[in-house]
């Protein structure tokens, strides 16, 4: 050997002398750019393995974050919107109510609207304490909170008046049911809308497709670069398979592929958990709050004796909107979707006895009026008390446990589709860890072997 | 290893992820809230009817007044006779006139007492088996006058040239006059003092077109009862209230904190709304009235109804025929 030759770069493992003797530019060049492209090579799959880890930390990041938020705050701000509104609802409705029966109130109907009072603020307080942060939401729960003891003081001066027999009392019960229908109730509404909206945002973006499709077109770009490299360390060292390389490959397609399955998964939680609870919760609060309006109407007709064809109008329209439109054919409405509703399986036997009881409660509404056009006003009132009340109770005792069942529902598919992401980041961070490592170990063993 | 193959693969399963697009969550269309459905009660338009010489002029009643429980052959008298009992229309929330009485939800007032004289002329007693009041609101009256459902109406209504267009009258049981009611401590007397201030009346009432009239600069404010313009004034979202001096007594006797003050703006006599197909059943009401304003039992009757000494005389009926 000359001296002057550098030192052979052949690897170890090969035979100097099957290699024979190349010339010395060809040599040189294969010498210089094998190791230093498997250093290239290491580097280029390192960070590919780095671009994957990246994409898929961040959206299993966000999924789980989002779906969280859904499950711990956007959930319960909608829960607390519907109970504001239908506490509200069952207010105005039992101060109507107790009016009825004249100048001393029924006890009964005065419990009822002071619970339903005390619930809508405990409900209130508790939203504002969780710290709105859409300025449409808080300027409605400023609304509300301003205006509730305005309405609470009309309806008092309204109980005071009519202790007195005088007829202002009912006037100021109209002017409190309207300041309730017209100004705060549309307020909740509002704070309704706006979680609506939040949560309708919360579930698109715990079920973006774009993510798992991203996931993938870097899946494959890896998956090319590991492969190339394998081709190449085969075709230069003939070795047949760098173990290394297939333990990164396998480990990142099992990584990738158990985080497609969780995310499809979550996603079907996902869709479980509206379909079977938000849907049907939603339908059955709003029907019930449209129950609790037609209920005032009934009452605040029957007190203004024989003067009360809006309010009369307004129960028709209440009750057109659950889908049982008086004297016709039920059409579509909230709770004849709820009863329609595919996802309502479990909670159907308690919706149809609420659709049937709030049938019924129209029929003897009917019967109400007709006392009331007669006036016969003591007929009127015992039927409002009497089998109408017993109606409405059915209906709203059904509807409650319905929706009660909807929201656990709910609650449960949120939870589920939580537990389908919750270590997903940190699967996919293991998993490009590992892989990087391997690469990085088992590609230096081979460039190693060059020096 | 087959390049294109793999390709093709991947590509095919990034399509197919891609496919599974997100899942939206919009509150479902029937739970959306409700709209308001009752518009807030607007002034409706005045029609303008064709002048009608004296409005309160009625017909004459027929001497000697039939006996009761004995009416003429096919008058309409008989048919309530035979039928058993009077329709009577009368508002329900007319404090004074036409109301509940939130204790004993009965109705009652002075109206209620007009219709019950009546009722005893026909059938020589009064109880709720031969008067059947049913609360009424002055829009449904011509309709349901004219039907033949409802036989009388007394509902503090102001006969109109309007109003006579489809209904009859009997002569004026009473002549209220439109004066304003305002707040003990203000200086209000006139409807004239009140520009660019709000006026409150029920809707459809004639008192809104008088305060238009008479006060332009005035806003007038529509509620839809009049009780309802005591709530407005009382939470101060009015300043005066204009209409009948009579429902404006039963105000201030509901709020000692206003008083009824200034001339009257507008006569308004009341009359009992009957159908025009009928007129013997007018004359007939005439006769009753005519009797009640002779023996005192009008005067005597508004006394004890609305509670006051203060009882005005009830004007000289006009007759046209």
């Amino acid at each position: 050997m000359a001296l002057t030759e550098p030192r052979d770069r052949v690897p170890a493992g090969v035979d100097a002398v099957a290699t024979g003797r190349p010339e010395r530019p060809r040599r040189s060049a294969q010498a210089a750019t094998t190791p230093g492209l498997l250093r290239i090579c290491s580097i280029v799959v390192v960070l590919a393995i780095a671009a994957l880890w990246v994409v898929g930390w961040t959206s299993a990041r966000r999924r789980h974050a989002t779906v969280h938020t859904i499950g711990t705050r956007t959930e319960p701000l909608i829960v607390e919107a519907q109970q504001i509104h239908a506490a509200l609802s069952e207010a105005d409705a039992s101060a109507a109510g107790a009016f009825l029966a004249g100048g001393a109130e029924s006890p009964a109907e005065q419990t009822r609207y002071e619970a339903s009072i005390a619930s809508a603020s405990k409900a209130i307080s508790l939203a504002a304490q969780r710290g709105e942060t859409s300025p449409d939401a808080r300027q409605a729960l400023l609304t509300i909170s301003e205006q509730l003891p305005v309405y609470a003081g009309r309806v008092a001066e309204a109980r005071a008046l009519n202790r007195q027999n005088l007829p202002l009392g009912a006037a100021y019960l109209r002017d409190a049911s309207k300041l309730m229908q017209k100004t705060i109730l549309p307020a909740t509404d509002q704070v309704t809308a706006v979680n609506a909206e939040r949560l309708d945002r919360a579930y698109r973006d715990a079920t973006r497709g774009t993510d798992l499709t991203l996931l993938l077109v870097v899946l494959v770009l890896v998956t090319a670069a590991l492969v190339g490299t394998q081709v190449l360390v085969f075709s230069r060292t003939n070795r047949v398979l760098n173990v290394a390389l297939v333990v990164a490959t396998v480990v990142l397609i099992g990584a990738v592929g158990w985080i497609a399955g969780s995310y499809s998964a979550q996603r079907s939680e996902m869709v479980k958990a509206r379909d079977q609870g938000f849907v049907p919760s939603s339908l059955l609060s709003e029907a019930r709050v449209l129950a609790f309006r037609a209920d005032g109407d009934q009452s605040l007709s029957a007190i203004a004796r024989g003067n009360g064809a809006q309010f009369d109008a307004d129960f028709d329209a209440a009750l057109s909107r659950m889908g049982y439109p008086p004297r016709s054919e039920p059409t579509s409405g909230s709770l004849v979707d709820a009863l329609h509703w595919p996802g309502a399986g479990a909670v159907e036997t308690q919706v149809a006895s609420a659709a049937s009881a709030i049938t019924a409660y129209e029929g003897v509404n009917a019967d109400v009026r007709a006392a009331v056009a007669t006036g016969s006003f003591t007929g009127a009132v015992d039927l409002v008390q009497g089998k109408s009340a017993s109606s409405f109770r059915s209906f709203d005792d059904n509807a409650s446990q319905a929706l009660a069942a909807s929201q656990r529902r709910f609650d449960a598919g949120v939870a589920a589709a939580d537990r389908k992401v919750r270590n997903l980041a940190l699967l996919m961070t293991v998993a490009a860890l590992l892989a990087a490592v391997s690469v990085v170990v088992g590609l230096q063993r081979r460039i190693r072997e060059y020096r | 290893m087959n390049r294109p193959a793999l390709v093709a693969a991947a590509l095919a399963v990034v399509l197919a992820a891609g496919c599974a697009s997100s899942v939206a969550s919009p509150l479902p269309p029937h739970a959306q809230p409700l709209r308001s459905t009752t518009s807030p009660t607007s002034p409706s338009p005045t029609t303008v009817a064709p002048p009608c010489g004296d409005p309160t002029a009625s017909l004459r009643p027929v001497q000697p007044t039939p006996t009761p429980g004995v009416m003429p052959t096919g008058s309409w008298m008989e048919t309530i006779l035979k039928r058993g009992y009077l329709v009577a229309g009368v508002s329900g929330d007319t404090y004074g006139f036409g109301y509940v009485d939130p204790a004993s939800l009965r109705l009652q007032g002075f109206d209620v007492e007009i219709l019950k004289q009546v009722a005893e002329a026909i059938f020589g007693r009064v109880d709720d088996q031969v008067l059947h009041l049913v609360p009424i609101t002055i829009p449904e009256v011509a309709p349901r006058v004219n039907s033949g459902g409802v036989d009388l109406v007394a509902h503090t209504m102001t006969i109109t040239c309007a109003r006579r267009t489809r209904l009859d009258f009997s002569s004026v049981y009473l002549l209220a006059h439109q004066r304003l009611l305002v707040g003990v401590g203000s200086n209000f007397t006139t409807l004239a003092q009140l520009d660019g201030k709000k006026v409150c009346a029920a809707a459809g009432s004639t008192s809104l077109d008088h305060i238009a009239k008479q006060a332009p600069r005035a806003i007038p404010t529509p509620a839809t009862s009049e009780t309802d313009c005591l709530v407005s004034f009382q939470t101060g979202s009015v300043d005066a209230i204009s209409t009948d001096d009579t429902i404006l007594a039963g105000m201030a006797k509901q709020d000692p904190y206003s008083h009824v003050v200034g001339p009257a703006i507008a006569d308004e006599p009341y009359g009992l709304a009957v159908s025009q197909s009928h007129p013997e059943f007018t004359r007939f009401v005439n006769g009753v009235l005519e009797r009640l304003r002779t023996d005192g039992t009008l005067a005597a009757l508004y006394a004890r109804s609305l509670d006051t000494t203060d009882v005005p005389l009830p004007p000289p009926p006009s007759y046209r025929g």
